[in-house]
């Protein structure tokens, strides 16, 4: 991987790409916490998908799972597994200060997901994250920094759920 | 789904009607706090047309088509996908698979997946590959 040139960067955007830059190569283990059967069957509501595997643990053991099961992107989807920091120390998009930045605009733009253990109900899920790839490309109103984090979902013994590669965009 | 697919077939594709509602609840759930999930005000300040779906939810969408049209039988195993376009409050997503690809033992199946809105522009694209689980 070339290291990106920040340098013709607007400066809000060129000094989150090179706090983004440091923080390439130290990967962070953490615990999450547990999906518990509500969250599953929220996270099922909030997509608008009412298969029985994911609203009836009877169901999900029928087809062979040892419990509720989770739609395939929950793990993915949750921003926060905490609680979230005050109001007064969110940036102001709404994110965590430190995420975007202000001045700065972001939205998903894609993401690589393999599977491996299915996720059921009361699994408690650890996560590795790193920043693993700054790439940065010219658009029409200027310039595009592609943000790459990879995840891998793991339950306490190591035995993985899903590792992801996810990537924002990030503009000013 | 029991019988055998090949390249070419098209599963049945699901529509997703997005609403705000829809996206304040997938921001309450995911426990996200951006503003242009929620916000109408600040997502044309970042020049939106309206409250944006989130990549996950276009992403959950897209996957719906594989769980629905497949079937329990089957699991999916790996998935890549590129938002292309943005969403809002209000549009109409339209969500596809065809399969490219079929393991000689069948087992293993390949997936074009795309997500259009009602003016036919692709707003997600990607592929997935599923597999029989017995």
């Amino acid at each position: 991987m070339t290291p990106p040139n920040f340098e013709h960067l607007p400066p809000i955007l060129r000094s989150y790409c090179i706090g983004a830059q440091s923080r390439i190569g130290h990967p962070e283990r953490r615990r999450l916490g547990v999906v518990d059967e509500r969250l599953i069957r929220r996270y099922a509501v909030a997509i608008g998908d009412w298969n029985p595997l994911y609203h009836e643990a009877a169901a999900a053991r029928r087809a062979g799972y040892r419990g509720l099961l989770a739609p395939p992107n929950l793990l993915a989807a949750i921003v926060d597994w905490g609680c979230g920091a005050p109001e007064s120390e969110l940036a102001p998009d709404g994110t965590p200060s430190g995420h975007s930045g202000v001045g700065l605009r972001i939205m998903g733009a894609g993401e690589e997901m393999q599977y491996s253990e299915p996720l059921v109900a009361d699994a408690v899920i650890f996560d590795t994250e790193e920043l693993i790839d700054i790439n940065v490309k010219s658009g029409k109103t200027g310039p595009l920094v592609f943000v790459s984090t990879s995840h891998r979902f793991e339950n306490e013994q190591g035995e993985i759920y899903c590792r992801n590669i996810r990537t924002i965009l990030v503009r000013e | 789904m029991t019988e055998e697919l090949a390249v070419g077939d098209e599963l049945p594709s699901v529509t997703m009607h997005p609403t705000s509602l829809q996206l304040f609840r997938y921001s309450a759930v995911t426990w996200n706090t951006h503003r242009i999930h929620y916000d109408p005000d600040w997502a044309k300040r970042e020049g939106h047309v309206g409250i944006l779906v989130h990549s996950h939810l276009h992403a959950a969408n897209a996957l719906r088509v594989l769980t629905d049209g497949l079937g329990p039988e089957w699991v999916i195993r790996s998935v890549s996908y590129r938002i292309v376009a943005p969403a809002s409050a209000g549009d109409t997503l339209k969500a596809t698979a065809r399969v490219t690809g079929v393991s000689d033992d069948g087992r293993e199946v390949k997936f074009q997946l795309a997500e259009v809105n009602a003016a036919g522009s692709t707003c997600l694209e990607g592929t997935a590959t599923v597999r029989r689980r017995t």
